[in-house]
């Protein structure tokens, strides 16, 4: 195959959440990172007396953390402020939508199955000595990703 | 104009719209259908270079409209001639 010429970086990429799966909110403004999670299926082996190799079996596919970087603010319906919520509510659900080349019609978008926050820390650890901007990562621990066209 | 969703869309806002499979229970399902209006598009043009695009990656499909044979509505306003009506053959 000849190289490509439609690689992309993840400039253009649109980050959402939601509480509800139906309606979302656009934290491009204050994500700077997303690892979606590894992707992997449960798989069982076990060996025979008769033959070399094991046999492999699939299972299901495994749960998987994804993890969000974003700008630590105390604004009212900031990310920070709208993930710290969804953390303290009874079930801490959130899903979580992206479209790693922006929101135009014809790109994928990934939209995560409902998921838990597993992990979201209270504030950035603080370090006098640092001029860095204060970033907290949350984790999300779901079923997988769908991946839909956009309209 | 209609247009059957072959692949899942991600709208803007709403859960996933996904095609319509058949299973065992159902062979045949009815198809998932969107209209026009649903793509996104700021004017005409934009829109239907959207869904032009779409249709290209085999996401959506133009839904044929023509609806089955249905019988033919009673004719208000008859011929004003009235037909012949079929002789028997004098052989």
């Amino acid at each position: 195959m000849a190289q490509t010429t439609l690689a992309t970086s993840s400039r253009n990429a649109v980050v959402e959440i939601s509480t509800d799966g139906s309606t979302w909110t656009d934290i491009s403004g204050y994500a700077q990172s997303v690892s979606p999670g590894d992707g992997t299926r449960l798989t069982g082996t076990a060996h025979t007396f008769d033959g070399n190799g094991p046999i492999i079996v699939a299972g299901k596919l495994d749960a998987q953390e994804s993890t969000v970087g974003i700008v630590y603010t105390e604004d009212t319906g900031g990310a920070y402020d709208r993930a710290k919520n969804a953390f303290d509510s009874t079930n801490s659900t959130l899903y979580l939508r992206v479209a790693p080349d922006g929101n135009t019609t014809g790109n994928f978008r990934f939209t995560s199955t409902k998921g838990v926050i597993t992990q979201m820390p209270a504030f950035h650890e603080l370090d006098a000595s640092s001029g860095d901007v204060q970033m907290v990562e949350f984790t999300v621990q779901h079923g997988g990703w769908t991946k839909a066209a956009i309209p | 104009m209609l247009y059957i969703v072959l692949k899942p869309i991600s709208p803007a806002e709403g859960p996933i719209i996904e095609p319509a499979v058949a299973t065992a229970d159902n062979p045949a399902p009815e198809p998932v259908l969107l209209d026009a209006a649903f793509f996104s598009g700021e004017t005409d043009e934009e829109r239907a270079a959207n869904i032009q695009r779409l249709i290209e990656q085999g996401v959506i499909a133009p839904f044929d409209e023509a609806a089955p044979v249905a019988p033919e509505p009673t004719n208000p306003d008859p011929p004003a001639v009235p037909r012949r009506v079929a002789q028997p053959s004098e052989e």
